[in-house]
């Protein structure tokens, strides 16, 4: 990228600034976010860089829909963008930052329970899913791979339908790979209450799954 | 060991958070309790069939999006954008008092706190005309009492 006073500095000035970009890539996240504060958008987009598909991710599986995940996405980074000089580093910069996804995504399924009080949405939400999946054209792909995808709805409809703090404690320990530390660093509680939060949505997934293990449709 | 504590410990056992002389402990009560060593395995079972959903990758014009939010919020004055989120609830708490104001004002015109006489309260802020009571035997008087029920 090439500002103005490049043209008097000419090739090194580049060369300089694209090795400098180079090296924001390697440096730790708490020394981006330092000068994030100070307006850096390299900083800033090095941050984005490294952690964009996990919190896309995150977010998706938690919310269930691309586009939604998109705008959430993009809220998430306005506001480590807006409240970079909040960071104190007590906790690590990751730690942080999902905090800040977490709660960008219950705020908003909040806001949406609120709006859609009347309507049955997650089961319209679920239901909506599990036929999507087996609607035509799906319905003429192979036997393997349908009933794979047909596995995976039920799974998620299951997991969906978990309440909000149990569903994001499992999708951190089971989907993330985080420890009951770092989920509670996260969620802001206490490690004993991201452990019953993880017996509950086990036993949970336990009574929805068992009837479809039965059958062995998963 | 009891069972409600070896349910908790099988589910960290199963996210492996359980180690060492716990892990002990666990696996000697499961050898004597069929009900745990069910509950073990159930959830075992079900836990692995639940794969990790494959990463999808995000739109790739992301970060120009949050760039383009970003140069928008910056390109607003500090000012506004410091007040923006006071704007609304003081408009309406300004809308509030200014029609409260109004409406007390105008009920201060049309009933006079100090009058006692209804009548020359009546004639002071409607302007009407209030006729005095008929005098006794007259006409008026009489049709007064017999529309009013009274006997005479």
């Amino acid at each position: 990228m090439r500002h103005r006073g490049d043209k008097c500095r000419g090739n090194t000035g580049i060369k300089l600034m694209v090795d400098h970009n180079l090296h924001l890539d390697q440096e730790a996240d708490e020394a981006l976010i330092i000068k994030v504060v100070l307006k850096n958008e390299f900083a800033f987009r090095a941050l984005f860089n490294r952690y964009e598909r996990k919190i896309f991710n995150l977010v998706y599986r938690y919310i269930g829909s691309y586009h939604e995940a998109e705008e959430l996405t993009q809220d998430v980074f306005l506001k480590i963008y807006k409240a970079a000089r909040t960071f104190k580093g007590k906790a690590k910069f990751s730690t942080w930052l999902y905090r800040i996804a977490v709660n960008v995504c219950k705020k908003y399924k909040r806001k949406k329970r609120l709006i859609l009080k009347s309507l049955d949405e997650d089961a319209t939400l679920a239901s909506t899913k599990i036929a999507r999946e087996f609607c035509a054209p799906e319905s003429t792909m192979p036997d393997k791979i349908l009933k794979q995808k047909q596995k995976m709805a039920i799974i998620q409809n299951a997991v969906d339908t978990l309440p909000p703090n149990q569903k994001i404690a499992f999708i951190l320990s089971k989907y993330e790979g985080y420890s009951y530390v770092e989920i509670a660093g996260i969620m802001s509680t206490s490690i004993s209450a991201v452990e019953s939060l993880l017996v509950r949505a086990k036993r949970n997934l336990k009574k929805k799954l068992m009837p479809f293990k039965e059958r062995g449709e998963i | 060991m009891k069972c409600t504590k070896a349910k908790k410990h099988i589910s960290r056992y199963l996210d492996g958070e359980l180690g060492g002389d716990e892990k002990d402990d666990l696996f000697e009560h499961l050898k004597v309790c069929q009900d745990c060593q069910h509950e073990y395995e159930t959830l075992y079972s079900i836990l692995n069939s639940i794969e990790v959903p494959e990463e999808i990758s995000a739109p790739p014009y992301l970060f120009s999006s949050i760039r383009q939010k970003i140069y928008v919020q910056e390109s607003q004055p500090v000012i506004i954008r410091r007040l923006k989120p006071v704007l609304v609830p003081a408009l309406f708490l300004i809308v509030f008092f200014v029609s409260s104001l109004i409406s007390s004002l105008l009920v201060r015109r049309i009933v006079p706190q100090y009058s006692k006489d209804e009548s020359a309260a009546l004639k002071l802020t409607l302007n009407l005309t209030v006729f005095d009571d008929a005098p006794a035997t007259s006409f008026p008087d009489i049709y007064n009492s017999m529309m009013s029920g009274e006997t005479k």
